[in-house]
């Protein structure tokens, strides 16, 4: 009992901690919140493939990735949202909109939603059609099985990966490869991470995936939060080192 | 007004539900029902999305689209897998014999072809990234890891090799669980600024 409460104040105190850092890196940061950013390699591009695509009168598509927990959609399935709110926002008047395909009931909607907004900020609600935010499948190997003919397109001029995504996603990684076409990755999957790593795509690694609307420098808000992050991985890195000495030095057992 | 509603609804909703699980007991109650309210309105968006998705279909077959051939099978299959499930209960278990029939069939042979692919991708790894001390020590791990995985080291049991294997077999655990912390750190960060409503995934 006396363990389950001091493990709730730990995540109390992380919490509380976490919420400090996203504060003082707003404050600090609210004039110039993309200034000195530690840039993310694998979306430095994605902007110009979004220009390209525009050009060449090709289409964008991006999978929102699977729901592997519970019913409501967790953090990382939200990390694929910016992308295509600035995708949507880039392709509304061109001849193929960005396609966005979910693994999930909630995501599918929302991802429709941002891009139903997008035809309406831009006053062009009669070219909005539901089949620009559609649900891939409602498992992940139904989601797989709805996103490969969607990446096997002919009208393709890149791939976007982004969001909970799992190992099997190799195969539409292997299909945009075979025809040659951009692919950017990210996921809070580590297996997935590791088999993506050994495609061609741009991967994101680690928590850069969530941070998407930092690197395309289109939410200042995710800007203030890599900065939190960068504070509190130095703190955990820390703690960390403090918890081995202490162990080696017999204080703490 | 519009915008600031859906806000103070998941800002209330994630202060609350963060509340219960750092309170416990008192607010337990209460979590079960909130809960309950989330598995409603997330069915209620995944049957919008089916409805599009059969919508969508639908047109595609209506206009003869390139690849309607596979808008009538979808279609077709799921009015049978919704009509049988309302028909004959979701627990029946004919129904989920049948239904089981044509799914693990299905996804066992996408593993497996996962799993082919994913080979033939680790063997290519050099040519698609490069010769890098990032692919480098991908292979040299893979490999290493594979010959470990296989126990013939182990059955030797050399006490000093043992003890070196064990050593080897602990570090993928060291890079996962910092990768994990950095990926933990991000979700907490993208669930505050949820709560803050910094973040609205719902916002065009």
């Amino acid at each position: 009992m006396n363990e389950m409460i001091t493990l709730d104040l730990l995540a109390l105190a992380i919490v509380s901690l976490a919420l400090l850092s996203l504060a003082i890196a707003l404050l600090t940061s609210r004039k110039h919140p993309y200034r000195n950013l530690r840039k993310n390699e694998a979306l430095l591009d994605a902007e110009k493939l979004m220009h390209e695509a525009a050009e060449k009168g090709l289409r964008l598509t991006i999978g929102l990735g699977v729901n592997q927990v519970s019913s409501a959609p967790a953090p990382a399935n939200l990390a694929g949202l910016p992308v295509l709110r600035l995708m949507s926002r880039r392709s509304v008047f061109n001849d193929q909109p960005a396609q966005a395909l979910a693994g999930d009931g909630a995501l599918a909607a929302l991802g429709q939603l941002i891009v139903r907004g997008k035809y309406q900020n831009a006053l062009a609600t009669e070219l909005f059609k539901p089949d620009f935010g559609l649900l891939a499948g409602a498992t992940p190997y139904a989601y797989l099985a709805g996103l490969l003919p969607e990446v096997n397109y002919r009208a393709n001029a890149g791939v976007f990966l982004i969001g909970s995504q799992r190992p099997e996603t190799i195969l539409a990684a292997s299909l945009a490869e075979q025809k040659d076409l951009p692919l950017v990755a990210g996921t809070d999957d580590l297996s997935a991470q590791a088999v993506l790593l050994a495609t061609n795509a741009r991967l994101c690694l680690g928590e850069d995936a969530l941070n998407a609307g930092a690197a395309l420098e289109s939410d200042p808000g995710a800007a203030a939060s890599v900065r939190a992050q960068d504070w509190l991985r130095v703190l955990a890195v820390l703690g960390l080192l403090a918890g081995a000495v202490l162990k080696l030095l017999g204080v703490w057992q | 007004m519009k915008k600031t509603i859906p806000i103070l609804v998941a800002a209330a909703a994630a202060l609350f539900i963060l509340a219960a699980l750092i309170l416990g007991e008192p607010l337990a109650g209460w979590l079960e029902i909130v809960l309950n309210w989330a598995v409603i309105v997330a069915s209620a968006a995944l049957l919008v999305a089916i409805a599009t998705l059969i919508l969508t279909h639908l047109r595609n077959i209506v206009r003869g689209k390139r690849g309607f051939i596979f808008s009538i099978i979808l279609i077709s299959t799921f009015l049978v897998s919704f009509i049988g499930a309302l028909v004959l209960g979701m627990d029946n278990s004919a129904y989920l014999r049948w239904v089981a029939a044509i799914q693990l069939p299905l996804e066992t042979s996408l593993l497996g072809l996962s799993a082919l692919v994913m080979t033939a991708a680790a063997l290519q790894i050099f040519r698609s990234r490069g010769w890098s001390l990032l692919t480098l020590t991908f292979g040299i791990s893979a490999l290493v890891f594979l010959v470990i995985s296989l126990g013939l080291l182990q059955a030797l049991n050399i006490p000093v090799l043992t003890t070196f294997i064990n050593f080897l077999q602990r570090l993928p655990m060291i890079g996962a669980r910092g990768l994990l912390i950095g990926i933990g750190i991000g979700a907490l960060l993208m669930g505050l600024r949820v709560v803050l409503g910094l973040e609205r995934p719902w916002g065009e």
